[in-house]
């Protein structure tokens, strides 16, 4: 995350922008926030629900989530963006969060629905994320993102 | 021939007792009985009920597969010959794209039946023209399949990801897990599937020896050709709108049993086929979900891997 920070500061001096705008700091208060206080919770990221398509270690949306202290229950075998899982392998977790990238309306209630089919007794807070605005951070694979940092041997 | 059968019903017992087992998750047997347990909830609410699922649609598929071959006197027919899973999945995937319906909900499937029966009435009337021969009925089948598959490949390429994501497992087979109640459905499918078909046998053996002979016989060629084009669409369409497109089934092992088990009558090819093509798609399917856990390959890769090999061995020892 810091390296982030870095690459958004080292863009924001190429485009010449003297003052950090509000998203910028807003962002960084609440990385700082995390720092002190980091999540503390196991969740499952679902980036397709049917057939469950779950966001990898390699992605920013998940990178994101453990840099802040969460503990994904992704596969820790299995090193890529998104793996299409078995259902009854989601049963078997107990997940504390369950986050997914919605498209609509509709998909967030069949999201919601889900939720209660696959943990029936205890049932986590499920969050559905809106796709549209989030789509290029969910998406990003993480190693793109360390490439613009500025201490990256391949910077720009 | 008779060590044969009782062999098939014998690997057929022991797939029935391995696939339940198969799966991303290991269960412990001895929580089988308790309803709260996560064992019990994957065994009896998601194994089982697939496996119902996946002995009736691997059977339709061996069985319309068999069904084609003698109906166009053509070895090479499957049941996607005559590109109806192109159109249902057309049909599908236009209703994700311009109705905001996804893949898999009522509204895309009617679409999806709707177009297959567009296809259908297209090619009755070929079939009734003057140049509707069984050969060129395949023909004009196979090049429907190529231009509707290239309508599905500009759709999905002009479309973004959300879209793909979705559709991209009719392609290649995926197998949904249903509950019980789509479960005895798909059962349900596949008897009545094998009642109807394996009454049209006769009629079927006849008409492999040509229409002339056909005729002769007492067997209208063209009206029971397009009953039972109407029919097996109808049947195909549904297989697709729930399962999409799972290649080798329905080629496969009609062309096994009848090298195999040597059967006297289309009856007899048609209750084995049903019966083998059960037995395939359900281990197929056990193996798909058991590889490597908790990924889950689409199954038309697994019946295509496995179908490949076997329906090589047939045609070495055939020669």
């Amino acid at each position: 995350m810091n390296e982030l920070f870095e690459a958004a500061q080292y863009f924001m001096r190429l485009a010449d922008h003297r003052q950090p705008s509000p998203l910028f700091e807003k962002a960084q208060r609440v990385w700082m926030q995390a720092q002190k206080e980091p999540l503390n919770f196991k969740y499952l990221a679902l980036a397709w629900m049917d057939p469950p398509i779950l966001f990898g270690r390699e992605t920013f949306f998940v990178s994101l989530l453990n840099s802040l202290g969460a503990k994904g229950l992704f596969p820790l075998q299995w090193s890529t963006e998104f793996l299409k899982v078995s259902e009854e392998w989601l049963i078997a977790q107990t997940p504390e969060r369950v986050i997914f990238l919605s498209h609509n309306d509709q998909s967030t209630q069949r999201f919601k629905q889900k939720c209660r089919q696959w943990w029936p007794k205890n049932t986590p807070p499920c969050q559905a994320v809106p796709a549209d605005h989030f789509a290029r951070a969910s998406f990003t694979p993480v190693l793109n993102l360390q490439e613009l940092s500025p201490n990256s041997e391949s910077k720009p | 021939m008779n060590r044969q059968r009782i062999l098939l019903g014998f690997a057929c017992l022991v797939v029935l007792g391995i696939v339940p087992g198969l799966g991303a998750e290991k269960l412990v047997f001895s929580e089988l009985w308790d309803p709260s347990t996560v064992s019990a909830r994957i065994f009896w609410d998601l194994r089982l009920p697939r496996l119902v699922l996946t002995l009736s649609l691997g059977g339709i598929l061996a069985l319309v597969g068999g069904t084609y071959q003698s109906l166009f006197r053509n070895p090479l027919c499957e049941p996607y010959v005559l590109g109806i899973s192109s159109a249902v999945l057309l049909g599908v995937i236009s209703s994700e794209l311009f109705l905001q319906h996804p893949a898999g909900t009522p509204v895309s499937i009617s679409m999806g039946m709707l177009a297959a029966l567009g296809l259908v009435a297209v090619l009755i009337v070929f079939s009734a023209s003057p140049l509707g021969s069984p050969e060129r009925v395949v023909l004009f089948g196979m090049s429907a399949n190529f231009v509707l598959s290239s309508l599905l490949f500009l759709a999905l390429s002009m479309q973004s990801q959300n879209v793909g994501g979705g559709t991209l497992k009719w392609f290649f087979g995926f197998l949904p897990w249903p509950s019980w109640q789509e479960g005895l459905w798909a059962v349900g499918g596949g008897l009545v599937t094998l009642v109807i078909l394996g009454s049209a046998s006769q009629a079927l053996e006849v008409l492999r020896l040509g229409d002339a002979v056909a005729r002769t016989l007492g067997v209208a060629p063209v009206a029971t050709r397009n009953l039972l084009l109407v029919f097996t669409s109808l049947v195909m369409a549904g297989v697709v709108a729930f399962s999409g497109t799972i290649g080798f089934v329905g080629l496969v092992i009609p062309q096994v049993c009848r090298f195999l088990f040597r059967p006297n009558s289309m009856k007899e090819l048609m209750l084995l086929s049903f019966v083998m093509g059960a037995a395939f798609l359900s281990l197929a399917d056990g193996l798909s979900r058991a590889l490597v856990p908790p990924y889950e390959f689409p199954v038309g890769v697994l019946t295509t891997l496995l179908g490949g090999p076997l329906f090589l061995w047939v045609l070495w020892k055939k020669k």
